[in-house]
Formats: structure tokens, sequence, C-alpha cells
């Protein structure tokens, strides 16, 4: 159907073309037949009339009657059609004639002369030739003959003009056509992109919602753990394996729910000023005693790098991730290059991709020569548990994980990959202005010693979690009173001014963490806050990333994890 | 070929031409300049193709154009028929004093004589299929050739055509000075 359809638009203009053509050609043809058929009207009547003169004059010129002669040829001047007659005795001389032009002294032997019709009659008596009579027709009026032309001229200029009409008419038409397929394509682009992005929302909130369950759980269980091996250091070396055994299944488990909650962009990120360069070469240094001797692992810095606000420890973990997926790619050995740029995506850039700001980004892009990607493949591979690889080899959420870190950044990842060549996954960062690593400022901070003056108000809706906490906090030295929401939180430290540390949960039933800090700072503004959280969308928390002077414990947390932290709260700023 | 007689040619009533030519014998033509004899001598072959004849047994003897009586061309006649044929006919000129019953002749021009005058050849000739030829003569042949203005003409007695058993195109009859026509039944 289609192709047939193109054909016949294409096929209109020259039939259109064909038929006026053939219209003008049988007009013409027309024209021309009734021209030739009024000439040869006008020679047969002028040959009627020689005819007749010639009859007419015989006798006169035979026995030289000039006079009569002269009557005679003079009465054919009534016929204004006539141009010229002439008689010529035997010899060919003129005799007699009128002319309205020239008349030959000699009988002309040519029957031709540009629009005019010359007819020869012999003059003749009993097989005698006697001399000729001369005769030109006028022939058409100019002004008949333009007549007879103008239909077929006429049809000429129509012709023509109705081939241009139809050809601006075919080019606009192909114009808007091809406009159109262009914005169809956008379109269905635009669509493809936004449903991707629809999907990964989708999912990602999914899995956020079970990892953050998870989360509270491995809390309790991690806790416990690490709590029962402190207390109980002395206890049967057989039991103190089995709870080790446990606490490292739990810390497993506990890595998988953060790459959980990475994907779904729901894990708290800590962004500093980053030093790119120094952070791609100490993960290369890894890279290269992690995947083995049969990887070549290359770095490739661009001078003057930009800075990149990220979370450090996250993008290492993008790039482990990577490399991994990289040496599985790459079976029989082959090349890793993780590169480094400064790059601007420019608002066209942006405007092809979705959810990309145009800006300045520092741009690292891991390739390998690996067996690439298929393209249908493509935008599968960043959704969690998606893999390639055999039963147990793989977790799926390398570049789930890759994936949530770049967007939750506020970054961009591109992935091109190209079968049996190779595969570039681009990681696209925000450029940071700030100069100062404030995380190398905190942990440069001298470590205080003071901790058994401090008292903690702990606040935790969930049981188990709280008594960790609590618990912790008394094998760190603490002193500490807790409650199970915020309205009973306020009292205490109402009645309680010894408290200098508020460690509370971000998402409770009454209200949520950060009013309740809010209030509190409120009453008491020299009052240290710490928030504890598993799951982060919440008001704490603006685009994944916390206020910079925040204070944040990841659950599940160690004993060793929150001390330092509380530490932190307490000297820094 | 039509050439305009001279001027200086003597203008004589033709009745005392006539009268002179009767009374001077033999009979002496008036005075004609050699022109005006040159265009009767050309007139006398050129009525040939106007004029049907009668069939005859032999159609490829010579045309001839004879001279009865008076001859007032001499060799011109002889000059003017020279080369020219009536169809495929050659032309020949014969002389005879006397008119006689059936002449070989087609043309013959009236001359006249004291002895036979042209009214008496006329008689002789009427009914034989000739085409008779004279000059101001009364009663006058088939073609009576005449001088009008100057100019060398002819009247045609259509009637005496048709005793001769003679046609006469309607082409020369429209050239014609006079026609006397056929009689109606006729």
């Amino acid at each position: 159907m289609r192709p047939w359809r193109w054909r016949s638009d294409r096929a209109r203009p020259s039939l259109v073309l064909a038929s006026m053509a053939v219209l003008i050609a049988s007009s013409l043809t027309v024209a021309i037949y009734s021209e030739r058929q009024s000439i040869a009207q006008a020679r047969a009547a002028a040959a009627v009339q020689a005819r007749v003169l010639a009859d007419t004059v015989t006798a006169a010129l035979s026995f030289g009657d000039r006079a009569a002669l002269k009557e005679y040829v003079n009465a054919m001047r009534a016929n204004q059609q006539l141009d010229a007659v002439g008689v010529y005795d035997e010899h060919d001389r003129l005799v007699a004639g009128f002319t309205r032009s020239r008349l030959a002294s000699e009988l002309p032997h040519t029957m031709r002369a540009p629009g005019r019709i010359i007819v020869i009659a012999p003059v003749a008596q009993a097989g005698q030739r006697l001399g000729a009579v001369y005769l030109r027709d006028r022939g058409e009026p100019v002004g008949r003959t333009l007549s007879r032309y103008l239909a077929p001229g006429l049809l000429v200029v129509m012709a023509s003009l109705m081939f241009l009409v139809m050809t601006l008419d075919a080019q606009a038409l192909a114009r808007t056509n091809r406009a159109l397929g262009t914005q169809i394509a956008e379109r269905e682009k635009a669509e493809a992109a936004l449903r991707q992005s629809q999907k990964m929302d989708a999912i990602g909130r999914l899995t956020g919602g079970i990892a953050h369950d998870f989360n509270n759980m491995l809390a309790i269980i991690l806790g416990s753990l690490d709590l029962l091996l402190r207390r109980y250091a002395q206890a049967d070396p057989k039991m103190l394996r089995f709870a080790r055994e446990a606490m490292e299944a739990a810390n497993r488990a506990a890595d998988l729910t953060r790459r959980l909650l990475a994907f779904s962009r729901l894990q708290p990120l800590r962004p500093t000023s980053a030093d790119i360069v120094t952070a791609v070469n100490r993960i290369a240094e890894l890279l290269r005693r992690a995947l083995g001797e049969g990887v070549i692992v290359e770095t490739v810095s661009a001078g003057g790098l930009w800075r990149a606000h990220v979370d450090l420890s996250q993008l290492e973990t993008a790039i482990v991730n990577l490399g991994i997926n990289a040496r599985d790619a790459m079976p029989r050995g082959g090349k890793l290059t993780i590169e480094t740029a400064n790059t601007y995506l420019d608002r066209a850039y942006a405007e092809e991709e979705l959810e990309v700001t145009p800006g300045q980004y520092v741009m690292v892009a891991i390739t390998d020569t690996g067996t690439g990607i298929a393209a249908d493949l493509i935008d599968k591979v960043i959704e969690p548990f998606f893999t390639t690889k055999p039963p147990g080899m793989g977790t799926g959420l390398g570049l789930s994980q890759v994936h949530g870190f770049t967007k939750q950044s506020g970054g961009h990842l591109r992935i091109y990959s190209e079968i049996g060549v190779g595969t570039t996954v681009k990681l696209y960062l925000p450029r940071s202005l700030a100069e100062i690593d404030r995380t190398k400022a905190a942990e440069a901070a001298p470590a205080a010693g003071c901790r058994r003056d401090v008292t903690v108000l702990v606040v935790e809706d969930e049981a188990g979690v709280r008594e960790f906490a609590i618990e912790a906090l008394t094998e760190l030295g603490f002193d500490v009173v807790w409650a199970d929401g915020p309205s009973g939180a306020l009292e205490l430290l109402d009645a309680h001014p010894e408290v200098s540390l508020l460690l509370t949960d971000v998402i409770m039933p009454e209200t949520n963490g950060r009013v309740l800090a809010e209030e509190a700072l409120r009453r008491r503004p020299s009052l240290r806050v710490v928030f504890m959280t598993g799951y982060t969308r919440n008001a704490i928390i603006h685009n994944g990333t916390l206020d910079a002077d925040t204070h944040l414990v990841t659950k599940p947390f160690t004993v060793a994890g929150l001390g330092a932290e509380l530490d932190a709260a307490l000297t820094g700023a | 070929m039509a050439t305009r007689p001279p001027t200086t040619t003597a203008r004589l009533p033709r009745r005392l031409v006539l009268a002179l030519a009767v009374a001077l014998l033999p009979a002496t033509p008036r005075a004609q300049s050699p022109l005006e004899i040159a265009v009767k001598a050309a007139y006398l072959y050129k009525f040939a193709p106007f004029v049907d004849w009668p069939a005859e047994a032999d159609s490829t003897a010579p045309f001839a154009i004879c001279v009865i009586g008076a001859d007032s061309f001499g060799p011109v006649l002889e000059r003017a028929v020279s080369g020219q044929r009536v169809g495929e006919r050659p032309i020949v000129v014969r002389r005879l004093s006397l008119a006689v019953a059936n002449p070989p002749c087609q043309i013959a021009y009236l001359g006249g004589t004291r002895a036979q005058p042209v009214k008496d050849a006329l008689r002789i000739l009427r009914g034989s299929p000739i085409l008779t030829v004279t000059e101001g003569s009364d009663p006058a042949g088939i073609i009576d050739l005449g001088l009008v203005d100057g100019r060398v003409r002819f009247r045609i007695d259509e009637q005496a055509a048709a005793d001769n058993r003679l046609t006469i195109s309607s082409k020369l009859l429209s050239l014609a000075l006079a026609v006397r026509p056929r009689k109606a039944a006729a």
C-alpha cells in the first residue's frame, strides 16, 4: 500500500503534464489542420478563378487585344483577396496585369511566397499554349492565423502554470512530510525515554521500600551481634565464631540493601568537593590488584580537572562495579581505561536526553575491550537484578547502583557499546565550585575524649533499634535518656538540662525527626543533633543530599560508626 | 504582338475604299501599312484554334490557308505561318485565283477579283466546311476583318458559320466587334 501511494504521488505531476501535452498537441494539430484546410480552399478558389480568367482571356491574348485584356484583368480587382493578377503571353512576357505590390515582368516559376497563395493557369486553345495567367492570393490574414493558434498557445501557458503550481505543491508537501516525520521520531524518542524513566522510578520506589524495612531489621541483627561480641568477648570461642559468621552474613545483607537504596536514589549521600583524579588513581590501583593480570588498567586524566560535587565513597563503589563488569566482559583479558575530562553538556544535548541539566560536568569514562552489549539491552542493563552473567555470578545491582548514584548526584549516565568491540560507560558528575574539602577537614579534627560528661537523648519509635542504640551509647561511655516519640522527647529535654546531644530517628509516627530537632534547637540552641536513618526520603534531605552541617548515622550502624559520628557532631561545627 | 497600327495610316471611308476597289480593275488593294498586313496575316491562322471543323478523312493533312482572288499579303503570310501549327498539323498557304466548290482549304481569305467578286466566291463556298474571311465586304464572310480606331477588329457571322458546318468558340465571339447570331432553330 505504502510504496504504491508514494509512487502515485510522484507520478501525478508527470501524468498531468503528459495529458496537458496531449491536449496541446491535439489542439495544435487541429489548428494546423484547419489552417491547411483553409489554405487549400483558398488555393482551390484561386485556381478556379485563374482557370476562369485563363478561359476568358484566351482570345484576347491570342489576338493581342490589350484593351480587352486590361478590362478582364481589372475586373479581378474587385476581389480584394487578390494581391496580383498577371497575364503572360506564349513567351512568358507580361501582357496585362495589376498588382497591389509587385508583379514580375516575366512569368515567375516559383509558386512560393511567404503567406501568399500563387496559382498559375495556362492559357491554351485547341491544345495550343497561348500564355499563362498568374494569380497571387493574399492568403490568410495574420489576425486569423493568430486566432487559430490562440487556443494551443493559451493551453501551453495554462499547462506551464499548472505544472509550476503542482511542483511547488509537491515540494511543500514533501517538506511538511519531512518535518512531520522528524517530529514523530522526536516524540517517539521522548516517549520511550519517559517510559524508561517512569519504569525506573517505579522499580526504585519498590526496591526502596523493601530495602528500608530490611535495613531496620538488619540494624537490630547487626547491633545485637555487635553487642554480643563486645560484651561476651571471653565466651565460648565456638559460640563467638557462630556469632561472627552471622554478623558477616548480616553485613553482606546490609551491603545489598545499601545498593538497593543507591539504585532507588534513597541512599543518603555525603557529597564533597572531591578531587576526582586522586580518587580515580586510587581506585585504578585497587582494580589492578583486584582484576588480575589479564586486565590492563590505564588512566587518562585531563590536566586542570575540575572538582566534582559527589560522594567519593559512592563514586569508588560505582567505578569498582564498572571494573568488575568490564572484567566479566573480558574473559580472555583486555584493557580497562579510566578517563577523566572536563565537559560541558550544552542545551542541545540536554534537550536530547531526559533529566539532564545543561552545565559543567566532570566526566569519568570507563572503557573496556570486551564483548559489548546488544543495542536492545542497553536500556535494560541499569534495571536492578538484570544481569547477563550466569546465575550466582552477579547480583544485577552493579549498574543499578552506578545509575542511581549518578542520577542522585545530579549527574548523568551514558552507555555506549558495540558488540565485539567494547563498552564505554560515561559518568557525568556535576562540577563543584567549592575549594575546601569539608569531609577531610572534619576527619582531620582530633577526636575528643570527654565522653562521660555527655548525656544523649535517644528518640526512636522502633524498640529494637532504640535498645541497640542505648546499649551502644552506654558501651561508648555516654549517659543516655530515651523517648519513643517526639512529645516524650521534648518533655525529657525540659526535665534534663544536662542533655547536650539529640540522637533521633527521622521517620516517626507523630512528627518527623527534623521538626523535633528544630523545636529542640529552639528550646536549647547549644544542642547538638545527630539523625539516624535508613530511609532518607524525607524533609531532612533535599534531593538526597544532606544539609552541609547535618550529622547522620545510617542504619544499620555499628557501635564504632555511631561513636565516630557522635564525636564529629560534638567537636565539629 | 498586339501592335498599335501607325497613326499615319490613311483613314478612308470604307465605302470609298470599296468603290475604288470595284472601280479599279484588276483590283488594287487600298493602301495598307506593312504592319497592318502582318497583323491580318497572323489573324488568319490564329482563328484556327477557336473554330471547330467537321471531322475530315485525313486529319494529318496540312492545314490549308487559302488566299482566293486578290492577294494583298504576298510573302508576309508565308512568313507569318511559318513554324506555326494547328494542333499537330502544319500550315500551308495556297493561292487560288477563283473560288471553286470544295476547295482544299480550311480557311479562305477572299480577296475578290473583277471576274469573281467576293459575293460570288462566298456563294460558291457556302456549305463547304471553310472559314471564309473577308475584309469589309458586303455580303461578308464568316469573319469580316476591319480597322476600328486604328486597330484590326472583326465581326462574326455565326449563321454563316453554321451554314458551313463550323462551330466558333464563344471565346472568339466575345472578342468580336459584332456577332450575327445563329437563327434560333439551329
